[in-house]
């Protein structure tokens, strides 16, 4: 992880971190647009709080933070889709790791079919790298409930990634009175 | 396999000393003494490998940075005192940014806790002042907005196209089917052409693009955008405005929508696109 910015000097600070930044706002958005409009709202953030960016240690985190924030903040003008309490597949885990790269796409389809609150879990783990237990800090959410969520949110991955394509994958959604409903798994389009 | 022991799994991060961890000692047991468990730690492990590299893997908009910087060099920096916090304060994750993210416990807190304490201190003198400024710059506002509506006077619309062209390309899975498209961004009967696919451009922009395709024309992409553009002709050209860089560029203005047509080639090709009969170049 690139730590080079020191605090107050805004123009490395976007050299050094804009592209991971930008990278974690598409994950979250699934849209290149949002992914710019939430990277720069990020650093304007930052730029009127240059004197709080004082750990270049933690600077990344910082952004991360604040990016996430922003995200949620503007996550709550959408109506919700929460994915149930009702249970992933877990049983249907696949044993077999890809052998071959993912398809990058595929797996942003994949993202975007979780609701906001399994998709900020799963992302601050693979891309924040953080552990379930700073998660439920930072998120103000039970150690149980982060760990729960982590895992129907990486079983779901899986499985999308490891089937093929127009394949239905049943979700539970609290969408329409908690009923399970059958989402198909997108082939790719527009290219 | 327990459901706290699959779970647990799910939790060790890759290459972490996680399952080390005190908390952790009842999956690491688990780990050990089931072969199922080992397999299935050992498959999760490989996935989130997997999984995390791929989530990185993922081209950069051309440009990112130097447009970054040209935004925040536009704002006006300022200079907010440090608020500290302590975690039994936070009330949502929404309201306070938190982390460790300096020695001293010092985080940043969002502009919605910091307004909150200072609107405890204020007079009412202070409230009346304030609204008469509010009205004053809301007016302002209203004006700044309307004039920013529309696009810079030294900025061409083949710049912006050229723009909205890059942002489109990092983005291909964003491509949704024509049929989902918002009829107020609609392709006008004007283009002979089918749409395949459109995408947003950016939730300021307020405009979508399409891909378009014609049997003998072949590809382009048609830009409908909510935009204030005088002195645009009020349907298609007959002759593109710009046939440069290997392709012909038109646009038109149709009510509040600005319509500008891109296709790779010359004149020749951009008439494939257009119904003919459409009014001469304004």
């Amino acid at each position: 992880m690139a730590e080079r910015s020191a605090p107050g000097d805004l123009a490395q600070l976007v050299t050094d971190h804009a592209p991971v930044l930008y990278r974690y706002a598409y994950r979250l958005s699934g849209s290149a647009a949002d992914a710019e409009d939430l990277t720069q709202e990020t650093f304007l953030i930052a730029q009127r709080k240059l004197d709080q960016v004082r750990d270049s240690q933690n600077v990344r985190a910082w952004l991360f933070t604040v990016l996430r924030n922003c995200y949620l903040k503007n996550c709550r003008q959408r109506p919700p889709r929460v994915l149930g309490d009702s249970d992933f597949d877990m049983d249907g885990v696949p044993g077999q790791v890809c052998q071959q790269p993912l398809d990058t796409e595929d797996l942003q389809r994949a993202i975007n079919s979780l609701s906001d609150e399994f998709k900020v879990v799963v992302l601050m783990f693979y891309f924040e790298h953080r552990s379930y237990r700073e998660i439920a800090e930072l998120l103000d959410l039970p150690a149980g409930t982060v760990m729960s969520r982590l895992a129907r949110s990486k079983a779901h991955l899986r499985r999308w990634l490891s089937e093929p394509t127009d394949v239905t994958i049943r979700l539970a959604t609290k969408e329409t009175s908690g009923s399970i409903t059958d989402l198909k798994k997108p082939a790719s389009v527009g290219h | 396999m327990d459901k706290r022991i699959r779970e647990g799994i799910e939790a060790c991060r890759p290459d972490s000393e996680d399952l080390r961890s005190p908390e952790m000692a009842d999956v690491a047991a688990a780990i050990d003494r089931d072969l199922e468990a080992r397999r299935f730690f050992d498959s999760v492990q490989g996935w989130d490998a997997t999984i995390s590299e791929a989530m990185e893997s993922l081209p950069l908009p051309a440009g990112l940075s130097e447009r970054l910087l040209a935004r925040l060099k536009a704002e006006e920096p300022v200079t907010e005192p440090v608020v500290s916090v302590t975690a039994a304060s936070r009330s949502s994750e929404a309201t306070t940014l938190v982390g460790g993210m300096s020695p001293d416990s010092s985080v940043p807190v969002a502009s919605s806790d910091r307004r909150w304490s200072r609107r405890q201190r204020w007079s009412r003198r202070q409230w009346i002042g304030a609204g008469g400024c509010s009205a004053i710059a809301a007016s302002l506002l209203i004006g700044v907005g309307i004039f920013l509506a529309r696009p810079p006077a030294d900025s061409a619309i083949e710049n912006l196209a050229e723009d909205w062209s890059k942002q489109l390309s990092a983005d291909p899975a964003a491509w949704r089917a024509v049929q989902s498209a918002p009829p107020e961004f609609a392709v006008p009967a004007t283009i002979v052409a089918s749409p395949v696919s459109w995408q947003s451009i950016g939730k300021m922009a307020k405009g979508v693009a399409y891909k378009l395709t014609h049997e003998k024309a072949g590809a382009a992409m048609l830009y409908v955008v909510r935009l204030a553009r005088p002195g645009l002709p009020s349907a298609p050209p007959n002759t593109p405005q710009s046939t440069t860089g290997g392709q012909a560029v038109g646009y038109w203005r149709s009510g509040k929508v600005i319509y500008v047509l891109v296709v790779p080639g010359d004149e020749r090709n951009y008439r494939g696109f257009v119904r003919t009969g459409a009014v001469p170049l304004a």
